[in-house]
């Protein structure tokens, strides 16, 4: 068993330092600023004010999963095509931990974009967010990170492993913002659809943020930050054991470096 | 001057590989599971926001807005295709034939506005009647062909983006981005152009999607067929600006090229 | 009239930080019709800088080029439709099309309508042995078939010149000579082509005259065969336990260029005169050293000598 520890900081300090000069990485952020304008603008006209703070974490969620979406995507099949797959495979650290480590440090992505979302509802419409909850807000932040991280792990393995599979790649945006409720929560689906949706760990999150920012008290926060997590971890536990078949299937058939 | 059956000839030949591309891009089961779900789900994301304030007038507003965005979110695909020529080391040769760049790019992507007809057609005509909205049959028609005229237009918008991302090509992805997005924020999709300051609805006029949106909204609406076709008039008369506009900046691109700024391969 | 007319030809890059990178120096260089022209240098020599100016994807910053008469600059139409180029490498089809569709794009380009433009597209593709490969896409083809349908490319317009940059440049030993045989076919054709390479044995085996280019300037303009006599010139004698004093009595021999150790192969001397090598082997055996060899000089290891003796693969 390799110790997993090596693995995820080295993928980590690797993705963060390379954070800037990705085209993903800003790919993932332009839409922040412009997706705050969009819904903002639209609860505003309809004099719904109360609803402004949905228009910050939308975006800063939509930034999260768009990154996931791309680094997952690219990340594994850039390494094998440049030729880095095979001696990070025979190198002593471990491969899952490697790629998770990596897409954490891509999650960083998220600070920027919540600044960006804050500054323009800020700056352009004159409404400041107020975080009436920060300890629940930084907790519920960190854990949706981290279980996009862990989703993105297994979709990375899930494309690597299945190459036909990234054709719904392009396909995987909008149909999870409808379902998890980024925006609109989940609470205002028709039942069937709302359990659907509680299956994903982004809806558990999107709540969370939004009782977050609101006055109100935040009910069994605890709780909800579990749901988030487990759900995350349960991504996790697949994408590792898929990314651990496909290369011990690969290491047998010789086609680690097949591109 | 370019002869009229040369132009047809350039773009003709150039619509070969829209054609081929649109083909090896999607087989009909991942165009209608995969896309056209994709952009559904999109239009439904945006109408929900009219139900989550609770206006259901408004949210018909939105759901009429959200389903032409379809269009400027698919003719948005050709800001890449257009850079596909870079990568397949085929822009070098180009350069060096007669062609015209400007109509060779014109057919080089047409695959997308063509596909965009079908999706947005299906999103108006599918999504609007689940938030209350309901078509009589003469409407059919009359929608489809606004949407390909407001297609086509949108498309020539994204020619010009497609030349600069020739010599940005890094950037293409960021340039089709921001452009939808800013289509999707300041064209009257979302919220109606009075919201905005006088300077940004300027500029809305010069986008298709506005012009397109408006046609739309006058069929829905019971609008006069006088009123219906000059919106049709405005979203050809932008269309046909951008056109004209991005004709002279592939050839820009190309003498660029030809002095050795920015390199074509 | 010459087919390609170049004067004083010069090109300058501009780099970043007000930088220059000169190109081309005054290359002159004239080609009569009908002839097969040999480009030979080393990587970043400037040749493929001459063939993007011909065939007028860049512009020159001095002199002037003429195809068939006409300037590049000024009447570019003209140069393009009598020109085909050949770029090689993996490049430059349409990976998603069959063969027939690549050709047939590409004949449209070039003006080609109908019934003409479907004969043309046959013709090309049974000449260069794609026929029964026409309806495959491009993009499963090994790289000698893409090159052979690059080449077909080029020819699409029935163009008088065919420059072709460094044709086979990547591909295996046996498609590269498949490929000249299919260039040395089209000689008989009549058509004058401009040929860039830094295979020496290529440009000889190919070519009516060649020119060696380097650092932007043309350094020389020959036949094959005068090459060949330069080539022929340089002789060496490689010999072991040749001792110092004889090692200095060698270098004084008329004709003996270098005398020098190399590892494996002891004492070499090289010379650029006939008669000098056999001076040094009389020396030589006279001393009583036995253990003699004598070689000949590849074209490679002339043409390094030619332009100086720096590697073949300089970075531009």
């Amino acid at each position: 068993m390799r110790p997993p520890a090596p693995g995820f900081g080295l993928g980590f300090a690797f993705q963060t330092r390379r954070l800037a000069r990705s085209v993903d990485s800003y790919f993932a952020l332009v839409g922040a600023p412009f997706f705050t304008i969009v819904f903002l603008s639209m609860v505003l006209h309809s004099d719904r004010a109360d609803l402004a703070s949905y228009t910050v974490v939308a975006p800063t969620l939509m930034t999260l999963w768009t990154a996931a979406l791309m680094f997952s995507g690219e990340m594994i099949s850039e390494d094998r095509e440049n030729g880095r797959l095979e001696p990070l495979v025979a190198s002593p650290v471990s491969f899952p931990m490697l790629v998770f480590g990596r897409l954490c440090g891509a999650m960083l992505v998220s600070v920027p974009a919540f600044g960006l979302a804050i500054g323009v509802a800020g700056l352009f419409f004159g409404f400041w967010v107020t975080i009436h909850h920060p300890v629940v807000f930084v907790l519920a932040i960190a854990a949706t990170a981290l279980s996009t991280a862990a989703t993105a792990t297994a979709l990375s393995a899930v494309f690597i492993a299945a190459p036909g599979a990234r054709i719904v790649q392009n396909t995987l945006s909008m149909p999870v913002f409808l379902l998890s409720g980024v925006m609109v929560p989940v609470a205002l689906f028709p039942g069937w659809l709302e359990g659907l949706s509680r299956v994903l760990y982004l809806s558990w999150g999107a709540d969370l943020l939004r009782d977050a920012l609101a006055p109100e008290p935040v009910e069994s926060a605890a709780l909800r930050l579990a749901a988030v997590v487990l759900l995350g971890a349960l991504a996790l536990a697949f994408g590792s054991a898929t990314l651990v078949r496909f290369l011990r299937r690969a290491r047998a058939k010789g086609t680690l470096t097949r591109v | 001057m370019i002869s009229p059956a040369r132009t047809a000839a350039t773009v003709r030949q150039a619509a070969v590989l829209a054609r081929t591309d649109l083909s090896v891009v999607y087989t009909w089961r991942t165009w209608l599971f995969g896309w056209l779900v994709r952009l559904l789900t999109q239009v439904v994301f945006y109408s929900m926001v009219g139900v989550l304030v609770g206006d259901p007038e408004y949210t018909v507003y939105v759901v009429l807005g959200a389903a032409v965005l379809v269009c400027v979110a698919e003719t948005m695909l050709a800001t890449a295709s257009t850079c596909w020529d870079k990568h397949q080391g085929t822009l070098g040769l180009l350069a060096a034939s007669p062609v015209e760049p400007g109509l060779f790019f014109f057919g080089r992507s047409l695959g997308w506005p063509a596909s965009t007809t079908v999706t947005t057609s299906v999103a108006l005509l599918a999504v609007p009647p689940f938030f209350g909205v309901t078509w009589s049959p003469w409407q059919v028609p009359v929608l489809v062909g606004v949407v390909a005229l407001t297609a086509l237009s949108s498309y020539c918008m994204t020619l010009l983006l497609g030349s600069v991302a020739l010599v940005f090509s890094q950037a293409r992805n960021v340039i089709s981005t921001i452009a939808t997005l800013y289509v999707t924020a300041f064209s009257g999709a979302m919220v109606p152009l009075e919201y905005w300051p006088v300077p940004i609805r300027r500029v809305a006029q010069a986008l298709p999607a506005t012009h397109g949106l408006e046609a739309v909204r006058l069929v829905e609406g019971g609008g006069s067929a006088v009123q219906v076709l000059a919106s049709l008039g405005l979203t050809a008369l932008v269309g046909l600006g951008w056109f004209t506009a991005a004709f002279f900046s592939f050839r820009l691109v190309f003498a660029r090229a030809r002095t050795g700024g920015g390199a074509l391969d | 009239m010459s087919a390609l007319q170049i004067e004083n030809l010069g090109r300058v890059y501009q780099r970043g930080g007000g930088e220059e990178l000169e190109a081309l120096r005054g290359v002159s260089l004239e080609v009569p019709e009908g002839e097969v022209h040999g480009l030979l240098g080393p990587n970043g020599a400037g040749k493929t800088t001459l063939c993007k100016i011909v065939s007028t994807v860049l512009l020159p910053t001095s002199g002037t080029v003429r195809v068939l008469g006409r300037d590049v600059v000024t009447d570019t139409a003209g140069v393009k439709n009598s020109l085909g180029i050949v770029f090689g490498g993996d490049k430059g089809a349409y990976d998603r099309l069959t063969a027939r569709q690549n050709l047939t794009f590409w004949a449209g380009v070039y003006g080609l309508t109908g019934a003409r433009r479907r004969r043309r597209v046959d013709e090309l593709l049974e000449r260069v042995g794609l026929a029964d490969r026409a309806k495959e896409r491009v993009g499963s083809f090994s790289r000698g078939m893409k090159q052979r349908l690059h080449l077909a490319r080029g020819l699409v317009s029935d163009p008088g010149v065919l420059i072709l940059d460094e044709p086979t440049v990547g591909m295996d030993p046996v498609a590269a000579r498949d490929f000249r045989a299919l260039v040395g076919e089209l000689r008989s054709s009549g058509r004058t082509i401009l040929m860039t390479t830094h295979d020496m044995a290529e440009a000889a085996a190919l070519s009516d005259r060649v020119s060696l280019i380097d650092q932007g300037r043309l350094v020389l303009t020959e036949s094959p065969d005068t090459v060949g006599r330069l080539v022929s010139s340089y002789e060496r004698v490689d010999a072991r336990g040749v001792p110092g004093p004889l090692r200095e009595r060698l270098a004084a021999l008329p004709g003996v260029v270098s005398v020098k150790e190399v590892e494996g192969a002891g004492t070499r001397v090289e010379t650029d005169d006939p008669d000098a090598a056999l001076a040094v082997l009389r020396a030589l055996v006279d001393a009583g050293i036995s253990d003699v060899s004598r070689s000949r000089p590849s074209l490679e290891e002339v043409y390094l000598h030619l332009v100086g003796g720096r590697g073949m693969a300089v970075d531009t």
